[in-house]
């Protein structure tokens, strides 16, 4: 008997763990090596491409670029997410399955179309905004200003995970007891105070999992940047991921760009520990 | 009128209004392309844009067949993304059932799962330029087999974690009672789990091949030529070369999320098992 369990063992962990471990962790340490060398393998360097990397101007714009994006969207989509799931949780909406699957749509859209799709909203002359023209206000040039142009990116980026934030705050609002809500209806709590009261203290943990996942994500954002901006105007909308994917496929130095992406990792992974013991605290 | 109704009555208002006001949002984009790729050249030089195309051309999305190639676009990405499916599922249905079955302590049970959660948190962006050498070398590059090597890197994380919730609620006894009648433990699982799970296995197939469909940046440094190129590449590539065929461009993001769309109605009530990976437990 223990010998045919761990025949099965072998079979049902070892081997498709192993697999995983090919696929993933070995270009992973691969990248690790690469980044030790100068252009595609060129000529060995060891840490030079860090030591390069941490005074580079772009690069520190970039993480500044990244930063500020990250903000904005993880903060937008928390918040949004959260209202959405509260108004639709009242008792007096109808057709709640119906609005849910309208929200949550956009999870399935591929991002790069998203960032494309957004492109054509945006644009000057035949967009939705050119309608501002005929009530006397100038539309926003949205993807022709830098600053303009980051803020647009972020609206895609939260039209395209709010969904998110809203599907796990929903579910978690959904699993209360409906006798802590009744009573607290009984005891005369408004809207508000319910939401303060009863729901934030119940769904703590689900907005730090959503913060800390929407972080880890949105840190990386790549498809819908290109879709739109691809970086510009200049270098205003050019995050930690554009950047990199440039130095590698732009400029083929690939041991920068490795170099890069494995600081952009390390901070991933960070992110990703803490994200580890808040959810399996619980 | 009692200041109860007027105040119910304001409550509502403000509701729905919430309601609308986020559908729109949602749905503005995907409209707008439908309708700006349907416009004909001389139609989408109106000041202000129409709001219902006046004369409806499918010109564009004939051509987008023609001269685009996304006939083959879409056959490599259904060839790809159904690889990735298989090869995921099933590697992912054997380690789901292994961490969920026969591991016995509680603690290498959770050290497992949040193994597999861990890869969730390796950025593209890291992987993309080791694959890039190592396809490159092993002559992959270009190729539906490379892309499907690289696309398990996010397949079988997403596959092993769905399926191990699927069988952690799946009761035990009934493979017990497989097993008291003569059953190998591999022979339960085969004939009596398996056939059980086919409506979640099933599932699982549709998100990873809707995870593949949706994926841009690895095919983007992967694949150079509509032999393996796919879908989300040919809607880049029309942004990047023909930037004024502004209908073409919407054609080709609109017909891209057509089957997302399609498949997202068929699973839209395991949408959240699908779209959390590694929040909930399971």
């Amino acid at each position: 008997m223990a010998k045919g369990s761990s025949y099965l063992k072998i079979f049902f962990i070892f081997l498709p763990l192993s697999i995983l471990f090919i696929v993933s962790v070995f270009p992973l340490g691969y990248s690790l090596y690469i980044s030790l060398f100068r252009g595609v393998m060129e000529k060995f360097i060891g840490l030079e491409n860090y030591y390069y990397l941490i005074q580079d101007p772009r690069f520190i714009d970039a993480i500044r670029v990244t930063l500020t994006f990250t903000a904005i969207t993880v903060g937008s989509q928390t918040i949004i997410g959260l209202l959405l799931a509260f108004v639709l949780i009242q008792p007096i909406v109808r057709g709640r399955s119906f609005w849910q699957t309208l929200f949550l749509l956009p999870l399935v859209i591929p991002p790069i179309v998203a960032g494309v799709m957004f492109k054509i909203l945006y644009h000057p002359a035949f967009g939705p905004s050119s309608y501002l023209n005929f009530i006397g206000i100038k539309p926003p040039l949205w993807l022709e200003d830098p600053t303009m142009a980051l803020i647009s990116v972020c609206i895609i980026n939260i039209w395209m995970w709010t969904p998110f934030a809203f599907l796990i705050f929903y579910s978690g609002i959904r699993a209360i007891p409906q006798e802590i809500l009744e009573a607290a209806i009984v005891d005369g709590a408004s809207g508000f105070r319910m939401l303060t009261d009863i729901i934030l203290p119940h769904i703590k943990a689900l907005i730090l999992v959503v913060v800390l996942f929407r972080t880890l994500d949105n840190f990386t954002a790549f498809d819908e940047i290109m879709g739109s901006t691809a970086g510009g105007p200049g270098f205003s909308t050019t995050t930690f991921a554009i950047y990199a994917y440039k130095l590698a496929f732009k400029s083929w130095d690939l041991g920068y760009a490795a170099a890069a992406s494995t600081i952009m990792f390390l901070i991933s992974v960070t992110i990703g520990v803490m994200l580890v013991r808040m959810v399996y605290r619980r | 009128m009692n200041m109860h109704v007027i105040k119910n009555y304001l409550l509502k208002t403000i509701i729905y209004a919430v309601l609308i006001f986020y559908s729109i949002f949602t749905l503005l984009p995907l409209y707008w392309s439908v309708i700006t790729s349907l416009k004909t050249a001389v139609e989408l030089s109106e000041i202000p844009p129409t709001l219902i195309p006046i004369n409806p051309t499918g010109y564009f999305y004939v051509d987008l067949f023609k001269m685009r190639h996304f006939g083959e676009l879409i056959r490599n990405s259904i060839i790809v993304g159904s690889g990735n499916a298989v090869f995921s599922t099933i590697i992912g249905t054997f380690l789901g059932y292994g961490i969920s079955r026969l591991l016995t302590s509680r603690k290498t049970k959770d050290l497992m799962t949040i193994l597999v959660v861990m890869f969730r948190m390796f950025p593209p962006l890291i992987m993309v330029i080791p694959y890039y050498i190592i396809l490159s070398k092993l002559g992959l590059i270009n190729t539906w087999f490379g892309l499907i090597i690289v696309y398990l890197t996010f397949g079988i994380p997403f596959a092993t974690w769905t399926m191990k919730g699927f069988f952690d609620e799946f009761p035990p006894e009934v493979e017990e009672a497989a097993l008291i009648d003569g059953c190998s433990k591999f022979g339960a699982f085969l004939r009596i789990t398996l056939p059980l799970l086919l409506p979640s296995i099933f599932v699982v197939l549709i998100f990873t091949f809707l995870y593949s469909w949706n994926e841009f940046l690895y095919a983007l440094i992967l694949t150079t030529t509509y032999d393996a190129q796919t879908v989300t590449i040919g809607v880049f590539a029309t942004v990047s070369k023909w930037e004024i065929a502004w209908s073409k461009i919407a054609a080709a993001g609109v017909l891209s999320a057509i089957p997302v769309i399609i498949f997202f109605m068929i699973i839209r009530k395991y949408i959240i098992r699908g779209m959390t990976f590694g929040v909930m437990k399971g």
